[in-house]
């Protein structure tokens, strides 16, 4: 993916915006959002609302600003989950909660939230209604996520639901907000709302698959969903696939560790987990292109086709 | 023979009774039938046949709720009752650790033990002699013919069966013997334990979800010297292995049980938990107690919601006696107030009672006000008073009047809002309380404010009102003394999760309400979350100042500025509403260091060591850090002085806040908010020169 020079601007624009509003924040909740606005990440979800946003011709501020803001709700997530996971590191630095103890990462995921809420509310026009009802969901999906914990039996459905919720639902509001933006009949702000939901699940998908092959991410701490029970989707097939019970065993042993990791991703390969996961990752990419369907050809089809085409994970 | 009737009961247990009675109060004669009542040839009232486990019976817990109904049924007084001292939560690890779990123990003043068969008797009893026509025999199929009437067949013990004509049917019998778990209990004598009763919900022995709560008590006899030791379980269970489970259990708690013996055989009944209000009505039949799944699936207690909703489902049937659909619709609707949170979510019902579980259980030992809310509000027998801070706002009856349908739509709106996704915080909203307008409560400033240039409230802001009473509760799971770090391993650290999951959760709902509601608030309100965030920050962490009260100040001076300004008010009026609501709450803080002082119960259920350890206390502020920590080691030089302090600054803000609210023109606004301050500094009495006030 070859972002064209007026995304690339225009994303470098919401970089430097996050790193303002990060700023703003008043002392001592300020540093850790800082230190992990400033490191490199994909900023997926503003790439799709920029992408969405290339419907009309929005004023680049107003996109600037909604994409900041959209950004900042997956930011508020990412600190309260590495507070619930006890994740010692994100985006290649220590996270929020190593950088300021759990009390003052879950306080600056709640400014962050607020802050958020205040830019939700500055952009006017019902966009505080549909963030609203997005932080609600993605919230719901926390729930979800943390009560499957160690849970080797979780349906595929369930699972989905709750990718629905954590992921689909941001992916989802961004596309939504871009496409309002710029102003886009509601057919197709509603078709692009189902395109960012799909995409969402798909990603996240993906994510659990890379979670499988160690050379893909060498920055993220192998294994600690397992470790805490979380079992992505791959695995969650593999299980299923699994008549012997070997895996659950090897899944729910108390002195599972990273050591076991190897004979984890054997299981789960040898059952055709990992295949089995690409391959819902594709149906939910396909369906994501199928709601592109009724929109005009033209740059926002190309861009969204080419974003489902390259969704990978973000560096954690 | 075909017999008619305007409503047929089915079952006369706790429920069935209950209706039965109600029902003849509103001047109808319902017919009411089971095995166990006394056969009417036999002229008067026999002993009535013992329940399914046979003789010997065991004891039960009737809570405060529990005795109340039964005095209005008039019974209350035919029952032999012991009052029970204490109630004590035990929540934590198993028999096989060497540490014990840690206790959190509850006056029980209001309650009281009483024999099964004494309160079955007594019920059955009142059924006979009361306007009801009784049937001694089991119902067994019934249809609904074209014209909507209920064909039932009674079997009769002697004598042929027969069909019962009704109109309406209240389905009291009991747990269907499938029920999705076990209740077991088996009476033990000679042991010391005196009047206590005591609960265990041990923690779990692994992570597997699939792993099943089991919960277990020891009630004090309703005679000296007798108790009844209990199990209960949702999920397949086995009775023998359940008792044995609570019998050692127990003893490792209490040395006192091991010379106990049982005296009784074991009493085993099916629990049934599976309760939503969209099944309580099956084929026009109103289902209630046990028969609808109101039982506990903590704790296995039932019979206060049986009691409740027979009378539930009899006045919704008086209410509507032409009209079966219209009864049907109407006890759905009470059934859905009345009983809140604990299985609501038929699809992840079970995931989330097991999150409930590993919840409550690693947070024992947490003092955080979120948790020993939710310990009370979830386990707790309902509406033990002394539990809850019902500080009474001193209001005339107009004033209650205006406040009473407001608070009542503020708990609708904020009960529905979560009770489908996290039911157990829905029961935090409305736990062992008896009236909306009792609580110390955001809502209450919040509507004295609204009225403050006159107008009448405006009850479609009981939506942004609950949306403020969330958002209160969900900061509160961020505040206070953060949980211990648990070891090391492959556990999620539930107490920690648990915080965070329920504040993001209460915070987004709240700000979801305002984005619907009152748009033009939205700004205002996620900026106010923004600002607890600092004020907390600031003062738990080192280095930065921040009063303690400052998040109370804030806390109370959102609901009041946002009322003046929703109400009309003008800037002046908005400004003093400001100071007043940010002055209650420096005022509330000193009313929790007081009463901390004192060692009695705060408001947010935290002694003086965690309000100091969790940096929730104004006294360093007031006496200086070391001279606080003397005053918690008990030196009784500097208590006196911690506390005369704190009332000095206590009174304080009192004064600042009734003089902000001299500033308050409109009478009835400014009556409700003094009304609310007096509730909020009660704690703190009254200062001398103002006694006569
Ligand atoms: C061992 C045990 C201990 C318990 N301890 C406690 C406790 O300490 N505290 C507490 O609150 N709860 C306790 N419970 C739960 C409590 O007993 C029930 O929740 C409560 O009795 C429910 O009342 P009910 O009227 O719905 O049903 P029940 O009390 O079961 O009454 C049902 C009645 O219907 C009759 N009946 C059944 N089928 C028919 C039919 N087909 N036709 C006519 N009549 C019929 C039965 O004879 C019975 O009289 C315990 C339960 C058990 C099993």
């Amino acid at each position: 993916m070859t972002p064209g020079l007026v995304l690339g601007s225009t994303l470098e624009k919401v970089q430097d915006r996050l790193v303002r509003l990060a700023a703003s924040l008043p002392a001592p909740l300020r540093d850790p959002v800082r230190a992990l606005v400033a490191r490199p990440s994909k900023l997926l979800r503003p790439r799709l609302l920029l992408a969405c946003a290339r419907l009309g011709a929005p004023p680049t501020d107003q996109v600037v600003r909604a994409a900041a803001m959209v950004e900042l709700v997956h930011v508020a997530s990412l600190i309260h989950d590495d507070v619930v996971d006890k994740a010692p590191t994100r985006r290649g630095g220590p996270s929020a909660h190593v950088l300021a103890g759990p009390e003052g990462a879950m306080l600056a995921g709640l400014a962050v939230l607020a802050l958020a809420g205040t830019e939700a509310a500055d952009l006017g026009g019902g966009v505080s209604r549909v963030t609203s009802q997005t932080v609600a969901t993605v919230s719901y999906g926390e729930l979800l996520d943390v009560e499957r914990a160690f849970d080797t039996t979780l349906s595929i459905d369930d699972y989905v639901e709750l990718v629905r919720s954590k992921t689909g639902a941001l992916f989802g509001l961004a596309a939504r907000l871009g496409a309002a933006l710029a102003s886009a009949q509601p057919g197709q702000v509603r078709a692009v709302a189902r395109f960012g939901a799909a995409a969402g699940i798909a990603f996240q998908i993906l994510d659990d698959c890379l979670e499988m092959d160690p050379d893909q991410r060498p920055g993220k701490p192998l294994l600690t969903d397992h470790m805490l029970g979380l079992f992505g989707a791959p695995t969650l097939y593999a299980l299923r696939a699994d008549e012997s019970g070997d895996l659950a065993r090897l899944l729910m042993r108390p002195g599972f560790g990273p050591g076991d990791m190897d004979a984890v991703r054997a299981h789960v390969t040898g059952l055709g987990g990992t295949s089995a996961a690409r391959t819902l990752a594709d149906q939910w990419r396909g369906q994501a292109v199928a709601a592109l369907e009724g929109l005009p050809a033209g740059p926002a089809r190309d861009e969204l086709t080419d974003f489902a085409a390259h969704l990978t994970a973000p560096t954690r | 023979m075909i017999r008619e009737a305007d409503v047929l009961v089915v079952g006369a247990g706790p429920a069935g009774a209950a209706a039965a009675l109600e029902l003849t109060r509103s001047g109808l004669r319902p017919l009411i039938a089971d095995s166990r009542l006394p056969d009417p040839q036999h002229g008067g009232p026999r002993l009535v046949e013992p329940r399914r486990g046979g003789p010997g019976g065991h004891d039960v817990l009737l809570n405060q709720a529990t005795l109340r109904t039964l005095s209005a049924m008039g019974l209350a007084g035919r029952l032999r009752l012991r009052p029970v001292e204490s109630i004590e939560l035990r929540l934590g690890p198993h028999d096989t650790t060497a540490q014990l779990p840690p206790t959190h123990r509850f006056p029980g003043a209001t309650a009281s033990v009483c024999d099964r068969d004494d309160l079955d008797g007594a019920l059955l009893a009142a059924v006979t002699r009361s306007a009801a026509t009784c049937l001694k025999g089991t119902v067994g199929a019934i249809i609904r013919d074209e014209a909507g009437r209920q064909l039932a067949t009674v079997h009769r013990d002697d004598g042929p069966p027969v069909t019962v004509s009704a109109r309406h049917v209240i389905v009291a019998s009991g747990s269907p013997p499938s029920g999705n778990g076990l209740v077991c209990t088996r009476r033990i004598a000679g042991t010391g334990l005196g009047a206590r009763f005591v609960l265990h919900l041990p923690a779990p022995r692994t992570a597997d979800p699939a792993e099943i709560p089991v919960c277990l008590w020891v009630a004090p006899g309703a005679e000296e010297g007798i108790l009844t030791i209990g199990a209960a379980r949702v999920g397949p269970a086995d009775p023998t292995d359940l008792l044995d489970l609570a019998v050692t259990t127990l003893r490792a708690a209490h040395p006192e049980l091991t010379m106990a013996s049982p005296c009784g055989p074991p009493v085993t009944g099916p629990l049934n938990s599976s309760f939503t209000p969209g099944n309580a009505v099956a084929e026009g039949r109103l289902l209630t107690g046990d028969a609808a799944g109101l039982v506990n699936p903590f704790t296995g207690e039932g019979v206060s919601y049986a009691l409740q909703s027979g009378l539930i489902a009899a006045q919704a049937v008086a209410e509507h006696q032409d009209d079966p659909h219209a009864a049907g619709r109407a006890y759905k609707r009470r059934l859905s107030s009345a009983f809140v949170g604990y299985f609501e979510t038929a699809r992840h019902a079970a995931r989330r009672y097991h999150l409930g579980w590993r919840v409550l259980v690693s947070t024992a030992g947490s003092t955080r006000p979120v948790f020993a809310k939710a310990r009370r509000a979830v386990l707790l027998p309902e509406g033990l008073s002394g539990l809850t801070a019902a500080e009474l706002m001193p209001m005339d009856a107009a004033d209650v009047a205006t406040l009473t349908p407001f608070l009542l739509a503020c708990d609708e709106v904020a009960v529905s809002t979560v009770r489908k996704q996290w039911p157990f915080i829905a029961r935090l909203l409305i736990a062992g309380e008896q009236g909306p307008h009792r609580r110390l409560r955001p809502a209450a400033p919040f509507l004295g404010a609204l009225l403050s240039a006159g107008k009448l409230p405006d009850i479609t802001r009981a939506t942004l009102a609950a949306a403020i009473e969330l958002a209160t509760l969900g900061a509160l799971s961020f505040l206070g003394p953060m949980p211990p770090e648990p070891e090391r391993g492959r556990t999620v650290d539930w107490s920690l999760t648990a915080g965070v999951l329920a504040g993001d959760f209460l915070l987004a709902q709240a700000t979801r309400l305002v984005a619907a509601s009152a748009p033009d608030v939205a700004w205002s309100f996620a900026d106010w979350l923004g600002e607890l965030a600092v004020l907390r920050a600031r003062r738990a962490h080192p280095g930065h100042d921040a009063a303690a009260g400052a998040v109370f100040a804030s806390l109370l001076e959102f609901p009041a500025r946002i009322g003046g300004r929703l109400g009309g008010a003008p800037p002046s009026v908005i400004e003093a509403l400001r100071e007043y609501g940010e002055q209650c709450g420096h005022a509330f803080m000193h009313a929790e260091d007081a009463l901390a002082l004192r060692g009695e119960r705060t408001r947010m259920d935290l002694d003086l060591r965690s309000m100091l350890d969790g940096r929730l206390s104004a006294i360093p502020d007031l006496l200086g850090e070391d001279a606080a920590s003397a005053a918690l080691d008990g030196d009784p030089l500097l208590l006196g002085e911690a506390l005369t302090a704190t009332l000095k600054a206590g009174f304080a803000a009192r004064n600042a806040a009734e003089t902000a609210l001299d500033r308050v023109p409109h009478p009835r606004s400014a009556r409700i908010l003094r009304a609310f301050l007096r509730a909020v500094t009660q704690p703190m009495g009254f200062p001398p020169q103002s006694r006569s006030a």
